[in-house]
């Protein structure tokens, strides 16, 4: 607390003065009180912390976030300081939209709403209602190129900082730059005269996560570098400003707002390595830090429980001083709140006086619930909706299966704490790597995981099947990725992007952006093996094959005769994106300028009519799109599949012998690898898990009905059937003596005895239900 | 298969149009047996009547027996299989692609009708074990097929088999060129097991006299065919 004499010692101040404050606000004799407001990652969470739903009973966590409430929330907060006297900063620390269908809205209907006639954007127009003193630029205000960055960062009427880009290198930035839209950094002065400095740092991954294009990082980066070393290559610039700052400026309160996709990178690295630092704010890493007496959103609402129980968390500076670190969440759920006391003499901070994380309810039963901002509420929440519904009813097929599209985490041992699209084979995964080399025509393709960014529900109950609409391909695919196509590949390419790929995996089921979900081939790898650092030095690939049957590598060697073929990646990944090596590793993409997104070739695949080689389905009785048999729940645990680890999966387990009788059967496998022959009649077999092999021995057994053949895990074994009827094994498919052809509900596997070149005609051996003639690999599937 | 129904000649609207009837169509009662028939894969006569299966040589489809000749059905899908055996283009017997069928058994017979629309009629009884399978009962004239009776339609408890139409009657008007070769058949779909059969009696053959606002309606729907079934009491 300060004294009175103290606030005698201020020059500036005349006695009168000093009356008139003692008179109208007694507060001010009080040390004097510093509120910062703080909120992150927000990424175009404008409706709900649900996403497209908005207070919908049906899911209780559309009742949180929202960005209207979330301004509500500030302004609440904002009047409690007024009360207090304490003087407010709020400060935005990055990542202010995420392209995806609400900020595709901005784009259909906000094309000239600007005052200037121009581009406005929804998330634009929340930030000016709330009217933050500072924001930072984190990496997804570049998903959509450095042009749309400066543009978002204008209208937001928001001082957007960075003292690591490199604003002079277009000619819009250069702009928000001379008009001091944009900066290193920025000093605000409080009603007490106290000057606070705000530096804003960007992640130096921004190259290789996001599409700066030609704004360039500065401040000691280099492509060159690792993450760690371009941060610690950071310290120096930050160190100077915070230095220029407290001793050309008269700043007496630094606060570091620094977007660096990870809370751990603040602690570890900035803070050790930095001096005279008040405050941090960390943004990028989504992390949840509460206090006991902190409201959450609650687990019943698939609220996130916080990965930090106090806030802030503390660690010492380069001179041992404890330094505050906070985060604030992510997608519009809570605003943080940090009191600092600062001294009226020296204006230096002498506690962190109180904290609280704010919870953005406008739940019913909440008492801290909140009515949203009513400019917002019509400005943004209405119209915003209105999109997202039409969205919504433009349905492009149905799922029979929920599609995990989950980051993963981590566990422990060989034990994943959750599968998702950066640790292991999802579904969700297969089918976008599916519709990546159906749209390029490819024989090969591959997604990173951290371009698919939601999940999407299945069923509500097994026996029906759910619409998938545009809306949901946007959320799974919110990037503007285009579909980009090598026309010759070599295996030895291939082998080095895989590598890349599961270089940073680990067998607890370490989550990584980069991590490729695949298509058109089948991957082992281990990720007890010496992991990739440079070209062609890893060791954890150790086996693929083509659907058609050719080998690239075996037992980690890459098979050198394999003949070329056709690729297919996003132009995030093919320019280097995850720092993926295609440059490094000489490979050559079609120049061809395609306008398709990954998300455009998501819903044409699944709307492409089967015969076509796509999933849709014309005819009703032929089920859904996306079924259990080619897009059932994966588990990184078995040996089946497209990928599979090695230091996690375990060695595949026989199950049992089913043999039918003479007459129609019904028979069922375990969860092992079965062996199930029919027999004479027309039978009913069913797999189940593992990998399982139907046999088929003499003409009289087909007529059956397989009811979960599963590509990549099950075979069709029909080489004893093949010589009973004296049908050529090696020419047996392109012969025309099995034949594969669609059929209502599934694809029928056909015997034609005289192959195509007798008049004979096929008779379906068996129905694989749920699959397109298009989802069967001869080479993959059948034992000829 | 003594205990198969013997076969009941309706009144037709046949023989009321009637000038002339069976003119070069032989045996077309089964009154001697299947003379002047070919017969593919397992036909008989029974009980005055022709008789049809689906049913394997050496009893495996079904739980006991139902081959009647001894002679296996013909395959299809193949050449010289069942369909070029009824006049018809191999895949023509097939229902779907996961529909497709297997084998078979037919009767055939070819002899000189008049030019001109002429009316077929026959009774039938389809009998089948089925109850998953598509199979049918199908007659064919100069290489048009018509399905005549299915799965779906036998919903009666029968005595040896599981299930039977019942007799019926049918008639199908068609247009005669001169020469009319005529098949009868029944084929198993999908799997060779589980048993169909169909009985056939009094085929008969009729001129319409012309010109008629009758053979007009009865042109435009070429081979359409009209069912006359008659219900069993039980």
């Amino acid at each position: 607390m300060k004294s009175l004499p103290a606030f005698f010692q201020r020059p500036a101040l005349t006695l009168a003065a000093f009356v008139a404050t003692l008179a109208f606000t007694p507060a001010a004799l009080q040390a004097e009180s510093l509120t910062i407001l703080h909120v992150g990652d927000q990424e175009s969470w404008l409706l709900s912390a649900q996403g497209n739903l908005r207070d919908d009973s049906s899911y209780a966590l559309s009742f949180y976030g929202g960005v209207d409430r979330l301004a509500a929330v500030i302004d609440r907060e904002e009047a409690a300081a007024a009360v207090a006297n304490s003087f407010v900063i709020k400060l935005n620390a990055g990542d202010a939209f995420l392209p995806g269908p609400r900020f595709t809205a901005s784009y259909i209907n906000l094309a000239t709403a600007y005052t200037d006639g121009g581009q406005d954007f929804y998330d634009a127009i929340a930030l000016r209602e709330i009217d933050f003193d500072a924001a930072v630029f984190g990496n997804h205000e570049f998903d959509q190129g450095a042009t749309d960055a400066a543009r978002f960062a204008k209208v937001s009427e928001t001082t957007y900082l960075s003292l690591n880009l490199n604003f002079d290198a277009t000619p819009s930035f250069a702009a928000l730059k001379a008009s001091g839209n944009v900066a290193p950094s920025k000093i605000i002065t409080t009603t007490g005269g106290k000057k606070v400095g705000i530096i804003g740092v960007t992640t130096p991954l921004l190259p290789t996560i996001s599409s700066p294009g030609l704004v360039t990082m500065t401040a000691g980066f280099s492509s060159a570098n690792s993450e760690t070393q371009n941060l610690q290559a950071l310290l120096p610039s930050v160190q100077t400003e915070i230095n220029r700052l407290r001793n050309d400026e008269g700043v007496t309160v630094i606060i570091v707002m620094s977007h660096l996709q990870n809370a751990e990178n603040e602690r570890t690295i900035l803070v050790p390595g930095l001096d005279n630092v008040d405050l941090v704010i960390s943004g990028g890493g989504h992390e949840l830090m509460t206090d006991t007496d902190d409201l959450i959103i609650p687990a019943t609402a698939s609220g996130v429980p916080p990965t930090f129980t106090t806030h802030p968390v503390y660690n010492n500076d380069v001179n041992g001083t404890a330094t505050p670190i906070v985060t604030s969440h992510f997608g519009n759920r809570y605003v943080g709140e940090v009191n600092l006391t600062i001294n009226d003499v020296t204006g230096l901070v002498t506690a962190v006086a109180a904290t609280s994380m704010h919870r953005v309810s406008g739940a019913a039963a909440d008492s801290d619930r909140v009515t949203g901002n009513a400019a917002l509420n019509t400005s943004v929440i209405t119209p915003v909706r209105n999109f997202i519904n039409g969205l919504n009813a433009e349905i492009v097929g149905q799922t029979a299966v929920p599609l995990n599209g989950g980051r993963g985490s981590a566990g422990s041992g060989t034990v994943y704490s959750s599968i998702g699209v950066r640790n292991a084979e999802t579904n969700l995964g297969n089918l976008v790597a599916d519709a990546m080399r159906f749209a390029g025509s490819a024989q090969v393709a591959i997604q990173n995981g951290g371009g698919i960014r939601a999940t999407v529900a299945g069923p509500t109950s097994p026996a029906t099947a759910r619409d998938v609409s545009v809306g949901d391909t946007f959320n799974v695919l919110p990037f503007t990725n285009l579909v980009k196509r090598a026309p010759a590949m070599t295996a030895t390419q291939l082998k080095d992007l895989l590598e890349h790929s599961v270089a940073a995996s680990t067998a607890a089921g370490s989550a990584q952006g980069r991590f490729a979900q695949v298509s058109g081939i089948r991957v082992v790898y281990d990720t007890a093996r010496t992991a990739r650092t440079a070209v062609g030095n890893g060791q954890r690939i150790r086996e693929v094959v083509m659907d058609n049957g050719t080998v690239l590598v075996t037992g980690g060697v890459v098979n050198s005769s394999a003949p070329t073929f056709t690729f297919a990646a996003v132009d995030f990944t093919a320019n280097g994106g995850d720092e993926y090596p295609f440059a490094a590793n000489s490979v050559v993409f079609e120049n061809a300028v395609t306008t398709i997104t990954y998300q455009e070739a998501l819903a044409d695949f699944i709307a492409t009519e089967k015969s076509l080689g796509g999933l849709g389905r014309s005819n009703a009785a032929d089920g859904p799109e996306i079924t259990s048999q080619a897009y059932g729940v994966e588990n990184p645990y078995d040996r089946y599949g497209r990928l599979t680890d090695l230091a996690v999966s375990a060695a595949p387990i026989v199950g049992v012998t089913r043999t039918g009788t003479t007459g129609r059967d019904t028979l069922v496998g375990d969860a092992n690898d079965n062996t199930i022959t029919g027999g004479l009649g027309s039978d009913t077999l069913t797999g189940g898990a593992g990998g399982d092999t139907f046999v088929y021995n003499s003409l009289r057994e087909i007529g059956d009905t397989i009811t979960d053949f599963t590509p990549h895990a099950d075979k069709l074994s029909l080489t004893a059937l093949l010589t009973s009827v004296s049908a050529p094994a090696g020419t047996a498919v392109t012969g025309g003596f099995i034949k594969i052809v669609d059929t209502i509900g599934g694809v029928a596997i056909q015997l034609d005895v005289d192959g195509n070149a007798g008049r004979g005609a096929g008779r379906t051996i068996a129905t694989l239900r749920g699959l397109t003639a298009a989802q069967i690999a001869p080479a993959r599937d059948f034992t000829l | 298969m003594n205990r198969i129904p013997r076969s009941l000649c309706a009144v037709s609207v046949a023989f009321l149009l009637a000038s002339q009837a069976n003119a070069q169509l032989s045996n077309g009662d089964f009154s001697s047996g299947l003379t002047a028939w070919t017969s593919y894969g397992d036909a008989s006569a029974v009980s005055g009547s022709a008789f049809l299966t689906t049913a394997a040589s050496d009893g495996s489809d079904d739980a006991t027996a139902f081959n009647v000749s001894g002679s296996a059905p013909l395959e299809a899908n193949i050449v010289s299989g069942l369909e070029e055996s009824s006049g018809l283009a191999i895949g023509a017997l097939d229902i779907s692609t996961s529909a497709t069928a297997v084998e078979g058994s037919a009767i055939s017979q070819t002899f000189s009708f008049a030019s001109g629309l002429t009316q077929l009629s026959f009774s039938y009884n389809f009998f089948t074990n089925e109850g998953d399978n598509l199979d049918y009962a199908y007659f064919a004239i100069n290489g048009t097929k018509v399905s005549f009776a299915t799965v779906a339609s036998a919903t009666t408890a029968s005595g040896a088999y599981a299930y039977e139409t019942g007799v019926q009657n049918a008639v199908q008007v068609f247009t005669s060129s001169g020469t009319v070769t005529l098949t009868f058949g029944v084929v198993d779909i999908n799997g060779f097991d589980v048993s169909s059969a169909v009985s056939i009696d009094t085929i008969g053959l009729t001129a319409i006299p012309e010109p008629s606002a009758f053979a007009t309606l009865a042109g435009s729907l070429a081979l359409g065919l009209v069912a006359l079934r008659r219900r069993r009491s039980v």
